[in-house]
């Protein structure tokens, strides 16, 4: 998500400037309730972003390197670290 | 735990969409929804808790014979992958396409932000006084704090097993930062306080050191679970005073970030002990049946 939000990408920002122009209320309770709006909602959608990847990219990609690894300890005919003999 | 690394986690993104959305919005916010924690607070707060861990998991499961090879390889499973994945398809969201990325960059840069040991040294130095970010691409210049942790990764079998090595890192890290303070005296908006107190990794692997000597006196002195989450609380509290009144370097963060430290043992074993709400709601369920 800070990927994503280092990228700058104007329609947000244009989105986030026109929100917090066009609701009322320009003293400092308002400014703040309408910066925790903002927070919240890109909170949960980084929340979703991460669950997204854990399941779709993080969870593949280990498996895959403990094939790797798996297969290179098979290679040099010698147990995994963690495996607990009989 | 998770709870403590989420709000962390949290802490860092909250910093991030303060800078590029809320203040160009006119919505400048300082750190109150994050109780005063900020970006910078909370990456040194990840490092304790990374000390920690890794003391922890360093006694308990890796002290055997050949223990230091099985803990880097459970290491390099838990931090390349998504790391590698990130480092692959982040470049088509922010420069241009894998192929102009690395077409663009010096073969150390790759290899440096690929494997990132040493990515941190050259953002650091490379283009000193300036930060060199080129190794990451773009969105990516965070895992500077993931090159920190490999760092410490590689010395942490040989330190943390040794009470002495542990103690003189701990003090020569405080040192190192004392003088460095006082000679790049500032906050983050000062580069050279930035690259040398911040990015360095002699000036920052006290905090790594301060989670494993936490958890070593909570051996010997354990505090309460109640007591653990008044101080962090009270850590929480003297975020939110120095918020916005001071820069990094002030009384509130250390006496906050020590006390951070001493709590963190108690919440742990607090959370590790504690029986599932599910089990409290069968307990509760069977009572009523019984009694009634």
């Amino acid at each position: 998500m800070i990927a994503v939000i280092e990228t700058d990408i104007p329609a947000i920002q244009q989105a986030i400037y026109f929100f917090a122009n066009a609701l009322p209320g320009h003293r400092w309770p308002f400014i703040y309730a309408k910066a925790a709006i903002v927070s919240v909602v890109i909170w949960i959608m980084a929340l979703l972003l991460a669950a997204a990847v854990h399941f779709i990219i993080e969870k593949p990609a280990v498996r895959c390197l403990r094939w790797l690894f798996a297969a290179y300890d098979g290679a040099r005919g010698r147990p995994a670290p963690n495996t607990v003999a009989p | 735990m998770g709870a403590i690394r989420l709000f962390l986690a949290l802490a860092v993104l909250q910093s991030h969409i303060a800078v590029h959305f809320l203040m160009p919005a006119n919505l400048y916010s300082n750190s109150f929804l994050t109780f005063g924690v900020n970006g910078g607070y909370a990456v040194a707060c990840f490092f304790v808790v990374s000390g920690f861990l890794i003391s922890f998991v360093l006694e308990e499961k890796y002290d055997r014979p050949g223990g230091t090879g099985a803990f880097y390889r459970a290491r390099a499973q838990r931090i390349y992958p998504l790391w590698w994945c990130l480092y692959l398809i982040v470049p088509f969201i922010t420069d241009n396409g894998l192929w102009n990325f690395v077409a663009s960059r010096h073969f150390y840069d790759l290899l440096t932000g690929f494997f990132l040991y040493g990515s941190d040294w050259l953002l650091s130095f490379k283009a000193y006084p300036e930060h060199y970010t080129t190794p990451m691409p773009h969105g990516l210049e965070l895992g500077w704090t993931l090159a920190t942790e490999m760092s410490f990764y590689l010395i942490a079998p040989f330190v943390l097993r040794s009470r002495i090595l542990a103690l003189a890192v701990f003090a020569g890290s405080v040192m190192v930062r004392v003088l460095l303070n006082i000679l790049f005296p500032g906050d983050t908006s000062n580069d050279l306080w930035v690259t040398w107190c911040y990015y360095f990794f002699p000036s920052v692997v006290l905090f790594f050191i301060l989670g494993h000597l936490s958890r070593q006196l909570y051996k010997k002195m354990p505090l309460s679970a109640r007591g653990a989450w008044f101080g962090l609380g009270f850590a929480a509290l003297l975020c939110l005073i120095q918020d916005s009144h001071y820069g990094f370097e002030n009384g509130y963060f250390y006496a906050a970030i020590l006390i951070f430290a001493l709590c963190l043992p108690a919440i742990f074993e607090a959370k590790k002990t504690t029986k599932p709400a599910t089990s409290s709601a069968t307990s509760l369920i069977r009572f009523i049946y019984r009694t009634g």
